[in-house]
């Protein structure tokens, strides 16, 4: 197992530039050439182990870090060490003795937690088999995406850590692996990647989404479903505020035949000008189900990374300049789905794996999102809306729909999720416009969380109150799993203290 | 006398567009991207390209020994400014890059 390579102290900052600190170490763990995955799990884990346990007794605080894709300040540890995951990123395939009896693990795939979603997307494939949702993009660690609750649109689907049956979590104290009480792995597999087992239903719960604050996560046993695809629909659209409250209502079906074909939806987002959302085009993308047809060509990967400049330079334009900023957000939507797929165009179809969108860093964005119950989608639209563009508005604004997610942190805690998301450059105008909607939302007293790994505003008080009975229940498991404040500690960052999450 | 303003009109769109031109970036990357960290370079033309190759050089430490993923290169508000009033003697370039972070098949557990 090679040893992890110390880089030293240094400034590190975000994937997109949010957020930085001046860390004492940045620590990138190397993977273990172990051949078989059991093995790589307890070489690793040992490695997290001995490191945390170094940590400790140094006294130094320990954040783990994945694609440091989130722009809110979870990942920032001033003067800690910052402990990088992304090259252990290997995939497996399980076998039948490797699960509990009477469960079928032909669907499941254990996963390092530095995997980023496409290599799981492109792991699951060779394997003959598919995520059912994912985020917008695919360059997050996927443990680092299920931390933070990240969801795509997926109508039948919770967020991506609602695929996670097993974690494999090292704290100060030793190696855990955590499932629900109903046994995922046998035993003796558990046994040979180092872990001792634990199976609780709340901390199982409280590491889905685990904001980081569940000790070390360093493997996850994921459950896919057998691969498929998608036929995509993407195309600029007019549409009114009839659409907004048919949306709300669940009729999927209804909007789709509108706008895409007459059948139910796998996917459907909505993004709008705010400044003009039904007098200028939206960007509507819809996804349908379809049998996996190995004679399909995969798509040639799309044009990104350049164009940093001109997405800053829209940014600071925006956040100056209040003459013509509908024309300009509309430029950069219109910029933003150049390519259309409309129902007349030849079928655009591909595996979910192909079908969610390469990133690259193009620019310094903004990123905040409210999650609300779709049925206050209707009431909530116009004074949401209105107080966007009244705190100076400066990103689209998305729609996104999903299930309840898994996870007692999860933010889509409704059975039914509207997830509005405000993305786009980042200037403060961005910002003052994300404050006047929760302001709003507020007064208009519609519940709603937020997302963690998204810039929040949030504090303790107001994550316990978004919480109810799960943020106890949170705690709880969290001392249950680091029962030693000792532990705990190792984790601590301000921004988490300040959440209320340690 | 109209052909010297023709003249000098045609010198300064032809500077605009230098200026402008300058600030478009471009990026180069592995087509199926495994990257990991980042880190700027910024390397300096001096003389246009004349003067000593040492300061036109970067280089990367890669004790992993698996390559750059990406690069973009790219110039700044500020950096073509400064190339502008030293003629061009002065010219400073950003090279944002990550390292690959490694690609297996799938193994068995």
């Amino acid at each position: 197992m090679p040893l992890p390579l110390h880089r030293g102290p240094q400034l590190w900052t975000n994937y997109h530039g949010t957020e930085s600190a001046q860390v004492a170490d940045l620590i990138e763990l190397d993977n273990s050439d172990a051949a078989h995955g059991r093995d790589v799990l307890r070489d690793v884990a040992s490695e997290v182990l001995a490191l945390l346990r170094k940590a400790r007794q140094a006294g130094k605080h320990v954040r783990p870090l994945g694609a440091g894709w989130s722009p809110s300040p979870i990942t920032i540890v001033p003067d800690g060490w910052l402990v990088e995951t992304r090259r252990i990123n290997r995939c497996f395939r399980l076998n039948a003795e490797d699960v509990a009896t009477g469960r079928d693990g032909s669907c499941l795939m254990l996963v390092q937690a530095g995997a980023t979603v496409d290599e799981v997307n492109d792991s699951a494939e060779e394997l003959d088999l598919s995520l059912r949702t994912g985020g917008a993009s695919n360059g997050q660690t996927f443990a680092g995406a299920a931390a933070t609750g990240t969801h795509g649109s997926v109508l039948n689907a919770g967020g991506i850590q609602d695929h996670i049956r097993a974690l494999q979590v090292v704290t100060p104290s030793g190696i855990f692996w955590v499932e629900p009480e109903q046994p995922v792995m046998d035993a003796s597999f558990v046994a040979a990647t180092g872990s001792t087992i634990m199976r609780d239903d709340d901390v199982f719960a409280a590491c889905l989404v685990s904001v980081g604050v569940m000790g070390f996560i360093t493997a996850v046993v994921i459950e896919c479903t057998t691969i498929y695809m998608v036929r995509n629909i993407q195309k600029r659209a007019r549409i009114a505020r009839s659409h907004i409250a048919q949306l709300s209502a669940d009729d999927f079906r209804g909007f789709s035949s509108e706008f895409g074909l007459n059948e139910d939806p796998h996917f459907l987002q909505v993004i709008l000008n705010p400044f003009a959302p039904f007098n200028k085009d939206a960007l509507l993308r819809l996804l349908y189900l379809r049998d996996f047809d190995p004679s399909i060509p995969p798509p040639p990967r799309p044009l990104v990374g350049a164009g940093y400049d001109a997405l800053t330079l829209l940014g600071k334009a925006m956040a100056r300049v209040d003459v013509l900023r509908a024309e300009i957000l509309q430029l950069a939507m219109r910029a933003g789905y150049a390519t259309q797929r409309d129902i007349t165009d030849p079928e655009a179809i591909a595996t979910w794996g192909y079908t969610t969108e390469p990133h690259n860093p193009i620019a310094n964005l903004f990123n905040g999102s409210v999650t609300l119950a779709r049925g206050d989608l209707d009431r909530a639209f116009d004074p949401l809306i209105e107080a966007f563009v009244s705190g100076g508005g400066g990103t689209v604004v998305t729609l996104r729909f999903m299930k309840r997610a898994a996870g007692l942190l999860a933010p889509a805690r409704f059975a039914d999720n509207v997830v509005i998301d405000f993305d786009g450059p980042r200037s403060d105008v961005s910002h003052r416009g994300y404050r006047a909607v929760i302001a709003k939302l507020d007064a208009e007293g519609i519940a709603f969380t937020r997302h963690w790994g998204k810039t929040n505003d949030l504090d303790a008080s107001r994550v316990a109150r978004d919480y109810g009975d799960s943020y106890p229940r949170f705690r709880a498991a969290q001392r249950r799993l680091m029962p030693d404040p000792g532990d705990l500690d190792v984790f601590y960052s301000d921004a988490l203290a300040h959440l209320g999450l340690i | 006398m109209w052909i010297y303003y023709a003249l000098i009109l045609a010198l300064a769109l032809a500077l605009v567009g230098q200026l402008l031109s300058a600030g478009g970036d471009v990026f180069l990357g592995l087509e199926n991207a495994r990257p990991i960290g980042g880190d700027r370079c910024v390397i300096t033309i001096i003389g246009w390209g004349f003067a000593s190759r040492a300061a036109r050089t970067g280089s990367v430490s890669d004790p992993l020994g698996r390559g750059i993923n990406d690069m973009r290169f790219s110039m700044s508000f500020g950096q073509i400014m400064l190339s502008l009033v030293t003629l061009g003697i002065v010219r400073r370039v950003n090279v944002d890059y990550r390292m690959f972070a490694g690609d297996s098949p799938v193994g068995d557990a």
